[in-house]
C-alpha cells in the first residue's frame, strides 16, 4: 500500500525536479555488519563481514579479517568458516536442510555475535511466464516475469523472491507474507526487473522465516537504490543478530527455475 | 423585569467564588442580529459595546449577540472588522430587540482619522491563542494556481504553519495534522484536502468565517489535541438573487444564492472542479490520456425564518478526488457532511441551537490485471447529536452549556477480488463507538478591568461490541483473544476536560490573558505520511490505545500602538502532551485486524513564542508574524528512548503580509515566508549488503531539512462601480525569486555509478504564474 502511495505522489509530482546537493553528514563510528546464508542447496555457503562507512566515502566497505566464525544445527553439528580474502569466510562442507534450525556464531576481536534462523520447507515453482509493459514513468518498458507458485494451505508463509539476469543478481527486494493469500494460487507480476527478448531469466523463491521476512522488509525501506518519498521515517533494519551488529544470517530454502525471454507483444 | 431572580441561576452554579454583586437595580435586555447589508448575511464576532460602562458583547456564531444593562441611555456602537462600525443612542426602558446592518468599508483611500475612542476587540476579548481571518484579506494574498484557500491563508499566522510546500495540511503549535479538529458547519471532516494536500476542501467563496482556536479552546470544543478549526458556510443571500464564480487555470466554480419564500429564507450552492484531466484527454498518447486526476466539490446550504424566534437550517457538503491511472488501477475518496439546525429563542436572554450532523469519509481502492480485479473500501462514519444553549445572565456575565452525543463507525478496510487476483476477501470487524460530553462555561465581567472565562467539559469514549480484542506481549506477539458480542461496552474512556482564561486590562492600551486547556483526543490517524493520504486509517481508542491527551497553558500580552494603527502580541505557550501515537519500524497497517500490535507509545513537549505586529488602517496594511518554538517527543521504543525532536519542530517560522491599495480597483500585496526546516532523519553512514549500499542510520530526527523560504506576489483589479455584472482580475506570482525548496532529500546510489552514493533535492515548484478571472452579479 505505501508503494501505491508513493506512486500516486509520483504522479502528483510530475512536474517536480531532482537536483544533486551536498548535505553535511556526520561520521558515525564503525558498525559491524554480518550477512550470512544456509540454503538447501550445496555450498559453498559464504559469511561476509564489514564495517560501515562514511556515506560520501568512495572507496570500497573496510572488510573485516581474522574473524572467528561457525555455524551449528539444531543436532549439534558445527561447521567452522575459513577466510578466503579478508572479509569473506567461507565453508563447503554440508548441505543445509528444511526444518532444521542454524545457528551463527562470530567473534570479532573481543566482541561475540549471534543469530538463529529456521530454514522452512521449500515451496516448489509452478511456472514461469513473462508480460509485456509498454512502460510508464515508474517502470522501464519490457518484459517482466510472472510467477506462479502454490502457497501452501494452514500455514504461515514467507517469501523472498529473487531474480537473476542470467548470473547477474537483480538488487530490488521482493519479499510477501500470505496473511491475504493463505493457500491461494499466486501469480506474480515482478515489476522494477525490466528484461529484453533474448535474456535468461532465474527465478529464486526463497521460502524464509519471521525474523528474516522482518530483515529483509525492513531493509527495503532504507535500501540506497530504491526511492523513498519525503514522507517516510527510515530506520535501520531489525536484524536478528545479537551483539550490535546489522545485516542478518538466514536459513532459507529455495526453489529455482528458469525462462528464456521471447518476443511477443 | 427585575433581574434579581436571574442571579439565582449563576449563583447556583458559580457557587461562592462569585456571589451576585449587582444591586437590584432594574435591568433591560438589548439583543438581537449583526448582519451584512448587501447580502444579510450574519456576522460572526461582532463586537456590541456600551460606552457609557464600558462593557460589551460578542454575537455568537449565528450572528445574534445579547446584552443586559441597568436601565439608561446609551451610546451603543456595532462593529466589526472590515466594516463600517454603526453608532446609535438607545434608551434602554424596555427590552428591545435590534437587529442591525452593517456596510462593508470602502477602500480607504485617504488615511483613515484614527477614532478617539477605539474600545478593541483584542484586548477586552475573553478569548486567546484565536486567530481570525477576514474573507476580504484572503482575497488579496497572492495563491498558488489561483485557488484561493483559507488554510494556506491562516499558515501565515503565528503558531501555524504548513504541513509542506503547497500543503493545506496544518501544524499548529507543534502538533501533528491529525491533532487539529476541522469543523464545517459543525461536522466534523476527517481528511480536508484535495489533490493530496495541495488544495483544501473548503470552497473560499462559500466560505463565511474561520476561526482557529490554538490556545484557550472554549468547552463546547473537544476531541482533539491541537487546536479547532471552525469554519462555517455562508447562509445566501436574503436580499437578492447573485451569483458569483472564477475561471482559473486549474480550476472553476460557481456559487448562486438568493432569498426564497419572501425573504423569509435564503439559499446558497456552490460548486467547483478542476479541469487538468480535460487536457490530458486532449493529448495523443494513450499511455497519458487514459490517466485521470481530478476532484470536485459541492456545497449547499438553506435557512428559512419561522417567525422571530425561530430558525432551521440545512447545509451540506460532498466532494470527491478522483484518481485513475489507464485501466491498471484507480482511487477516489471524499467527505460527505449534512447539517440540520434549529436555533430557538426562548427568550432575548436564552439563546439555544440544537443540531444533528452526519459526517462520512470514505475511499474506495481498485487494481485490475486483465479479468483477475481486487478492490479496496473503506470508511468512517458518525452521527451527531448537539444542544448548545447560551444564557445572557446580565451585561457581565454569561453561560453556555450543553451536551453532545456522537456515534462513530469505522470500517477499517473491506477487500474483494474477482478473478485469478490471488487475495482471500478479507473484511475487517467494524469498530462502534460511543463518544458522550456534557460542558459548562461561564464568561463573567468581574470588574471593569478584569474578566474569565472558564468552565468544564466532561466526556466519555465507549468502544462497543461486537469486536473481538487482541492483547499482545512486549514484542507484539498476539496472546490473547475476547469476543464482545453487540453493544457490549468493552471499555469506557471518561475524561475532564477544564478550561481557564483570564484577562485583566493593564491599560487603555494593553491587556495581560493567561489561560490553560485540557484536551483529549478519542480518534487516531494512523498513516505513514504527514500530510493526508486518501488511504488514512483512523481508529479509535481501546483497551489497548489509550485516549491521547494534552495540557497547554499559555500567556499573552496584548497591545496596541500609535493610536491603535498597530496592534500587537506576544503569547508563550507550553503543552504537554501523552500517549502520543507511532508505528514500530516496518509497520504492517494495511488490512490488518492486529494492527494495535503495530504501535509504540510516548509522550511529548512543546513550547514557543509567538509575536504578531498587525497593521489593519492605511493604504499599506499586513503583518508580520514570528514564532520560535520547539516540538520534542519521548518514545521509549524510538531512538534508544532519547528525546528527540518532532518532525514539524520548525524553531523559527516567519512570515510578512504586505497589502498595498493603490486606488479603488487596484491593490497589491506580497508575502514572504521562511522556516527552520524539518527535523529529519538522515544516514550517518553506509554499508554493503548484497552489492548495494544501505543507508545507515543513527538518531530520528537529527537532522534538518534546508531552511525554507518564498516570496509570493499578488495584483487584483477590481471591478469598476455600480455594474451589474463585475468583473475582476488576479495575477499570481508564487516564489517569484524561483528558490528550489526541498520538498524531499533521498539518499541513494549514482544511476550509471553504483559505486559512489549521493544526496538528491526533490522540489516541486520554480516559479508559478497565474491569472484568474473573478465574476459577480
Amino acid at each position: 500500500m505505501k508503494k501505491i502511495t508513493a506512486i500516486l505522489f509520483f504522479i502528483l509530482l510530475f512536474t517536480s525536479c531532482e537536483e544533486v546537493i551536498y548535505v553535511p553528514l556526520n561520521s558515525a563510528d564503525p558498525a559491524i555488519v554480518i550477512e550470512g546464508q544456509v540454503t538447501n542447496y550445496p555450498g559453498p555457503y559464504k559469511v561476509r563481514i564489514t564495517t560501515t562507512t562514511d556515506f560520501y566515502d568512495p572507496s570500497k566497505v573496510p572488510p573485516v579479517d581474522n574473524a572467528i566464525v561457525y555455524v551449528e544445527d539444531d543436532l549439534g553439528h558445527n561447521w567452522y568458516f575459513t577466510e578466503q580474502r579478508p572479509g569473506y569466510y567461507n565453508n563447503d562442507q554440508f548441505t543445509g536442510e528444511p526444518g532444521r534450525t542454524y545457528s551463527l556464531d562470530v567473534k570479532v576481536k573481543d566482541n561475540f555475535y549471534h543469530a538463529t534462523s529456521y530454514m522452512p520447507p521449500p515451496v516448489p515453482i509452478d511456472s514461469l511466464d513473462q508480460g509485456y509493459f509498454a512502460g510508464t514513468r515508474f517502470a522501464d518498458a519490457g518484459y517482466y516475469i510472472i510467477l506462479y507458485f502454490t502457497d501452501p494451505p494452514d500455514t504461515t508463509n514467507y517469501y523472498r523472491i529473487r531474480l537473476y539476469k542470467g548470473d547477474q543478481a537483480g538488487t530490488v527486494i521482493y519479499v510477501l507474507d500470505d496473511q491475504l493469500m493463505d493457500g491461494n494460487p499466486v501469480n506474480l507480476l515482478l515489476f522494477g526487473s525490466a528484461y529484453e527478448a533474448g535474456d535468461t531469466a532465474v527465478v529464486e523463491l526463497q521460502s524464509i522465516d519471521e525474523k528474516v521476512y522482518r530483515f529483509l522488509l525492513t531493509l527495503s525501506n532504507v535500501n540506497a537504490s530504491s526511492p523513498s518519498g519525503p514522507e517516510y521515517t527510515p530506520a535501520n533494519p531489525e536484524t536478528n543478530l545479537s551483539g550490535g551488529a546489522l545485516g542478518y544470517f538466514g536459513a532459507v530454502s529455495l526453489s529455482r527455475d528458469t525462462i528464456v525471454l521471447t518476443h511477443s507483444k | 423585569m427585575k433581574i434579581c431572580l436571574a442571579y439565582l441561576l449563576p449563583l447556583l452554579l458559580s457557587g461562592i467564588l462569585f456571589p451576585a454583586t449587582g444591586s437590584c437595580q432594574e435591568k433591560f435586555t438589548l439583543s438581537g442580529y449583526v448582519r451584512d447589508k448587501d447580502n444579510g448575511e450574519e456576522l460572526i464576532g461582532a463586537t456590541i459595546y456600551a460606552e457609557e460602562l464600558s462593557q460589551g458583547t460578542a454575537t455568537n456564531r449565528y450572528g445574534f449577540y445579547s446584552l443586559t444593562l441597568p436601565a439608561g441611555t446609551y451610546t451603543i456602537m456595532w462593529q466589526y472588522l472590515g466594516y463600517e462600525p454603526l453608532q446609535e443612542k438607545i434608551v434602554l426602558n424596555k427590552n428591545i430587540r435590534k437587529d442591525v446592518e452593517l456596510t462593508l468599508q470602502e477602500k480607504n483611500i485617504q488615511e483613515v482619522i484614527v477614532k478617539k475612542e477605539n474600545p478593541d476587540q483584542l484586548l477586552r476579548s475573553t478569548e486567546m491563542g484565536m486567530e481570525r481571518i477576514s474573507a476580504q484579506e484572503i482575497k488579496k494574498l497572492p495563491v498558488l494556481m489561483g485557488e484561493q484557500d483559507i488554510l494556506k491563508s491562516i499558515q501565515l499566522l503565528p503558531g501555524i504553519s504548513a504541513v509542506n510546500e503547497g500543503s493545506s495540511g496544518l501544524y499548529v503549535r507543534g502538533g501533528n495534522a491529525s491533532q487539529n479538529l476541522i469543523l464545517l458547519d459543525e461536522a466534523p471532516v476527517y481528511n480536508a484536502s484535495h489533490l493530496l494536500g495541495f488544495f483544501s476542501i473548503f470552497n473560499s467563496d462559500a466560505i463565511n468565517s474561520v476561526k482557529i482556536m490554538k490556545g484557550f479552546v472554549p468547552p463546547s470544543y473537544g476531541g482533539r489535541l491541537s487546536s479547532v478549526l471552525d469554519v462555517k458556510m455562508k447562509e445566501g443571500n436574503n436580499k437578492k438573487f447573485s451569483g458569483s464564480g472564477g475561471l482559473g487555470l486549474v480550476s472553476s466554480r460557481l456559487l448562486l444564492e438568493g432569498p426564497y419564500a419572501k425573504q423569509r429564507g435564503s439559499f446558497m450552492v456552490a460548486g467547483r472542479r478542476t479541469y487538468a484531466d480535460l487536457f490530458v484527454k486532449m493529448v495523443p498518447d494513450t499511455n497519458i490520456n487514459r490517466n485521470s486526476l481530478y476532484f470536485y466539490d459541492f456545497n449547499a446550504k438553506a435557512n428559512y425564518r419561522i417567525g422571530k424566534k425561530d430558525r432551521v437550517y440545512l447545509s451540506g457538503y460532498f466532494g470527491r478526488d478522483v484518481f485513475k491511472f489507464r485501466d491498471l488501477f484507480g482511487v477516489d475518496w471524499g467527505n460527505q457532511t449534512v447539517t440540520a439546525r434549529w436555533n430557538h429563542l426562548f427568550s432575548d436572554r436564552l439563546f439555544l441551537n440544537s443540531s444533528l450532523i452526519y459526517s462520512n469519509y470514505n475511499y474506495n481502492f481498485n487494481l485490475k490485471n486483465g479479468d483477475a480485479s481486487f478492490a479496496l473500501h473503506s470508511y468512517i462514519r458518525n452521527l451527531n447529536w448537539k444542544e448548545d444553549l447560551q444564557f445572557y445572565a446580565s451585561g457581565r456575565s454569561t453561560f453556555r452549556f450543553g451536551l453532545k452525543s456522537n456515534y462513530h463507525l469505522f470500517l477499517p478496510g473491506k477487500a474483494a477480488s474477482t478473478g485469478d487476483f490471488p487475495v482471500n476477501d478479507v473484511q475487517m470487524e467494524k469498530r462502534h463507538a460511543w463518544e458522550n460530553a456534557v460542558y459548562l462555561s461561564h464568561e463573567w465581567k468581574a470588574t471593569s478591568d478584569i474578566s474569565v472565562r472558564y468552565g468544564l467539559r466532561f466526556a466519555t469514549f465507549t468502544l462497543l461490541g461486537p469486536l473481538h480484542v487482541y492483547s499482545f506481549d512486549t514484542l507484539g506477539n498476539t496472546i490473547d483473544t475476547t469476543w464482545y458480542p453487540r453493544n457490549k461496552n468493552i471499555i469506557t474512556y471518561p475524561v475532564l476536560d477544564p478550561r481557564f482564561l483570564i484577562n485583566i486590562r493593564t491599560s487603555p492600551t494593553s491587556s495581560l490573558k493567561f489561560s490553560f486547556t485540557g484536551m483529549h483526543q478519542f480518534l487516531h490517524l494512523l498513516s505513514n505520511t504527514t500530510s493526508g493520504t486518501p488511504l488514512d486509517l483512523w481508529i479509535p481508542s481501546s483497551p489497548h490505545v489509550k485516549p491521547e491527551t494534552s495540557l497547554q497553558v499559555s500567556g499573552g500580552y496584548f497591545f496596541l500602538l500609535h493610536q491603535a494603527m498597530f496592534e500587537a502580541s506576544v503569547e508563550v505557550y507550553y503543552k504537554k502532551m501523552k500517549h502520543q501515537i507511532d508505528y514500530k519500524n516496518g509497520a504492517n497497517i494495511f488490512l490488518n485486524e492486529e494492527v494495535e500490535s503495530q504501535l509504540v507509545f510516548g509522550r511529548g513537549e512543546a513550547y514557543g513564542a509567538e509575536f504578531l505586529l498587525r497593521k489593519n488602517k492605511g493604504r499599506l496594511h499586513g503583518w508580520i508574524s514570528y514564532t520560535l518554538s520547539r516540538s520534542l517527543r519521548h518514545f521509549p521504543d524510538i531512538n534508544n528512548g532519547k528525546t528527540y525532536p518532532a518532525k514539524q519542530d520548525r524553531i523559527h517560522d516567519l512570515a510578512l503580509v504586505g497589502i498595498f491599495d493603490l486606488n479603488r480597483r487596484w491593490s497589491f500585496s506580497a508575502t514572504w515566508v521562511y522556516y527552520t526546516g524539518n527535523a529529519v532523519t538522515f544516514p550517518s553512514g553506509k554499508y554493503v549488503f548484497e552489492n548495494t549500499y544501505i543507508n545507515y542510520f543513527t538518531e530520528r530526527n537529527g537532522y534538518r531539512m534546508p531552511p525554507y523560504h518564498r516570496l509570493d506576489l499578488n495584483a487584483s483589479l477590481g471591478p469598476k462601480k455600480k455594474r451589474k455584472w463585475q468583473s475582476s482580475w488576479d495575477f499570481s506570482i508564487y516564489n517569484v525569486y524561483a528558490r528550489k525548496n526541498a520538498y524531499s532529500i533521498t539518499f541513494r546510489t549514482k544511476e550509471d555509478e553504483p559505486k559512489i552514493t549521493e544526496a538528491v533535492k526533490l522540489y516541486l515548484f520554480s516559479i508559478v504564474p497565474t491569472v484568474t478571472y473573478n465574476f459577480k452579479f
